[in-house]
């Protein structure tokens, strides 16, 4: 499985736009010509130009400074709903897969009743019932998609289960949190790793969606979802300013696509 | 070339099946690994046994031989024949033709080689399918009288099952119905026998033989267990990493003075072995006999 | 000296109402030191039997009695009982952690039962079943069938038991390979004073290792073959 993401040409797309979207957003900082924030009434909807490279916005904010900035909340919220959702499901479902019985019914009933809603709608509920922000929405996306990583897990626990793994491992003495974490966790690892990526495609998605209805960041803040709610105001005269983030929006994605395409292949070992 | 040429001038009826040269290599360029190296064989209207350990290189002899070695394997070979026919320059087409049609492949396990989604009938009606234009109540006369061939009475019941209902026994005899039914001249049985118990092999492994014997057919049998093949077959080519280093007349086995040979033929345990250690591989000196 | 006594021992499943055995009111006695067999097709319950024993199938019911305890019914096996029982499985592949290394499924039982000096005794383990202990690194994947089995091998000795369970052992092995692991077998057993259980659906096998064999059939031990039948198969 470790071969190496160069066996992959998907998966090394995949990985350098990521790679490359997040240097960015780190060096924002130091790229963006303007403050993201800064308006400038007097510079309203320009198109791009040589100071401006990619135009201004309705208050004259310069939107290449934003677009660097505004990578920086969808990135975080997609770093805060992977590593809320996978710990979570990984474990309901590695402990309802060992232990099976009433325990394994609770929570996979549990993850039955979550899963059965639609994600978004099920966010939206969550933000507005705790208010917009990035931790909020963070929270409401990791909730709703940690139901996916239980089954899988718990998938993996059983057929481990009827494996003789886990009878020599006993033999051995090996029982207990070091047999689930030493033994069975590694077994969900590469499953996971799979649906984690393909997962992160839909959770930048969601991430954008919850901007665009204003239940992400709060403006002023950049973020791309919110830039695309400000640009499709005037979508028809300075279409560039909803198009540009959405596109970033689409590279993101798309990458997470390629990796989870690549990560699949160089898992699977019939695949050349 | 020498175990070939005078392996030919024994024979009396022509070669079915003329292999010389043959070399399967892994990768290219420097890196590249030769896994069969050199072999030469030839099948005729008999039955012969291919016998080597495990990455002898002998189930990729028996793959290229019908053209289905795994992607990122090649082969190359001086003379390469199935019945007249040169096999290096059949296209995809053509191997399909020839496929399930006058050479046949009986593999290891039935469970991986049969369809798990058509049941019993519809397998062995679609391959009379594939490479006849028999008319539906020939084919379900042709399906019957090959079950009854095979053992296996043609009831309804068998009929309709599905591949993970069948038992070991049943599932192998199974697949040699399905390869045997369009009436092959060649069957290449690799370790038909290695996934059944002990109690079983004998019986399928006689199966195999009679049907071969009985259609006129030649058979190239490939196995770990010299003893076992000695009693289904005439005669044994024995390979050891990827070349072919000993051969001879079943009925000679016992007195071979290869020491491979009489190795692989003494290591089998049995009442009279206990207590005393059994006679094993000395690779080392193997390998430096071969010279590598 | 009776290490292993059994009496009327039955494994069940299925729905109530739908209730098969297994195992039915099955007897055994084995000896300690001796090399036991269990013959029998596929199904018999030999392996069931075995697992019975290992501990580590715990619904069966009726008596049992293993290295000088008395067990009960459900009861998992610790300390030195745990230790005592270990086990050889059919498909090493199977029973090897795929993604741990040789070292590692070697050192784990060693330190979670506090025994000190691992990587001596790792080393020492692998050269025991001759194998290369540079071979510590490599994954089972990397390792031919016969290699993993001495792995396997090696992992069930490190505890030092005094009753080794082997399901077919040699099952997925090549003749040859299989003659070298039998010999490695019957050395191990005398240097370690070991009592074998062994199953096998090979009748040649149990013939060559085995003192005593019981015969089974639809999980009812049929009847013991003593050396004196063994040795005409």
């Amino acid at each position: 499985m470790r071969r190496g993401l160069r066996h992959s040409p998907a998966a090394l797309a995949g990985a350098t736009i990521i790679a490359l979207i997040l240097a960015l957003a780190f060096a924002a900082p130091w790229l963006a010509p303007y403050e993201p924030t800064r308006p400038d009434l007097a510079q309203r909807l320009q198109a791009p130009s040589s100071a401006h490279l990619l135009g201004t916005d309705g208050l004259g904010r310069d939107v290449l400074s934003r677009l660097l900035y505004g990578a920086r909340p969808t990135l975080a919220l997609v770093a805060l709903v992977a590593a809320g959702m996978v710990p979570i499901g990984l474990t309901a479902g590695i402990v309802a897969g060992y232990y099976g019985g009433w325990l394994e019914r609770v929570l996979m009933g549990f993850t039955s009743i979550v899963m059965a809603f639609p994600r978004l709608i099920l966010a939206l509920a969550f933000v507005g019932m705790l208010g917009p922000g990035l931790i909020n929405a963070a929270l409401a996306l990791l909730l709703t998609s940690w139901p996916a990583y239980a089954r899988l897990a718990r998938a993996e626990t059983q057929t481990l289960r009827r494996s003789d793994y886990l009878a020599a491992a006993e033999m051995q003495g090996i029982v207990g949190s070091r047999l689930l974490w030493g033994h069975v966790l590694p077994a969900c690892v590469p499953g996971t790793q799979v649906r984690l990526a393909l997962d992160l495609a839909g959770i930048v998605l969601a991430a954008a969606a919850l901007g665009f209805l204003g239940l992400g960041v709060q403006p002023p803040t950049a973020e791309w979802g919110l830039m695309i709610a400000e640009g499709s105001k005037v979508v028809f005269d300075q279409w560039w300013l909803a198009a540009i983030p959405g596109a970033a929006i689409f590279m993101l994605a798309i990458a997470f696509n390629l990796l989870a395409d690549g990560l699949r292949d160089l898992g699977d070992p019939t695949h050349d | 070339m020498g175990f070939a040429t005078s392996v030919i001038l024994r024979m009396t009826e022509p070669p079915l099946l003329c292999v010389e040269g043959l070399s399967v290599h892994a990768g290219r360029g420097p890196g590249r690994r030769t896994l069969v190296e050199d072999l030469s064989l030839c099948v005729a209207v008999e039955r012969v046994a291919l016998v080597g350990e495990s990455g002898s290189g002998k189930s990729l002899t028996a793959r290229a031989l019908l053209g289905l070695l795994p992607p990122g394997l090649s082969c190359e070979a001086a003379r390469l024949e199935f019945a007249g026919r040169d096999l290096r320059a059949c296209t995809p087409r053509a191997w399909a033709a020839l496929r399930g049609a006058s050479l046949a492949l009986i593999l290891q396990d039935p469970r991986h080689a049969l369809n798990p989604a058509l049941n019993v009938e519809r397998q062995l009606d679609e391959i009379l399918r594939l490479h006849g234009s028999l008319g539906r109540a020939q084919r379900r006369e042709r399906i019957a009288a090959m079950l009854e061939a095979v053992g296996l009475p043609p009831s309804a019941r068998i009929l309709a099952a599905y591949p993970h209902e069948l038992s070991g026994g049943m599932g192998q005899r199974v697949m040699i119905a399905m390869m045997l039914i369009n009436g092959p001249r060649l069957l290449i049985a690799d370790e038909p026998t290695s996934a059944l118990d002990a109690g079983l092999r004998e019986q399928v492994l006689e199966l195999i033989a009679t049907l071969v014997a009985t259609r006129h057919m030649g058979l190239l049998l490939i196995s770990h267990d010299l003893q076992s093949v000695a009693r289904h077959c005439e005669r044994v080519l024995i390979m050891y990493r990827g070349r072919i280093v000993d051969h001879c007349p079943a009925a000679e086995l016992a007195r071979s003075s290869h020491p491979y040979t009489r190795t692989l033929w003494s290591c089998r345990p049995s009442g009279s072995t206990y207590g005393t250690p059994l006679p094993t591989l000395d690779r080392d000196a193997l390998d430096a006999r071969l010279g590598r | 000296m009776s290490l292993i006594h059994g009496e009327t021992l039955t494994v069940e499943f299925g729905a109530p109402g739908e209730r098969r055995r297994i195992l039915d009111a099955l007897d055994l006695e084995v000896v300690e030191g001796e090399s036991f067999g269990l013959v029998g097709r596929s199904g018999c319950g030999k392996s069931t039997l075995l697992r019975v024993l290992a501990g580590v199938n715990r619904t069966w019911t009726g008596k049992l009695r293993l290295l000088d305890r008395n067990l009960v019914p459900g009861q998992g096996f610790a300390g030195d009982l745990r230790r005592g029982v270990q086990m050889v499985f059919q498909d090493p592949y199977a029973s090897l952690h795929p993604r741990h290394t040789v070292g590692r499924a070697l050192a784990e039982p060693l330190s979670v039962h506090g025994v000190s000096g691992v990587d001596e005794r790792v080393a020492a383990a692998l050269c025991e079943v001759k194998l290369d202990p540079g071979l510590a690194g490599r994954l089972p994947r990397q390792l031919s069938g016969g290699q993993r089995q001495r792995v396997s091998i090696a992992r069930a000795l490190l505890l030092q038991p005094r009753l080794l369970l082997l399901d077919e052992p040699t099952a997925a092995l090549d003749l040859s390979v299989q003659a070298e692991i039998l010999n490695l077998l019957n050395q191990l057993k005398r240097e370690h004073a070991m009592t074998l259980v062994l199953v096998s659906h090979d009748p040649d096998v149990i013939a060559h290792m085995c003192d005593r064999a019981a015969e089974m059939d639809a999980g009812r031990i049929v009847r013991i073959v003593g050396r004196s039948e063994l040795r005409r198969v």
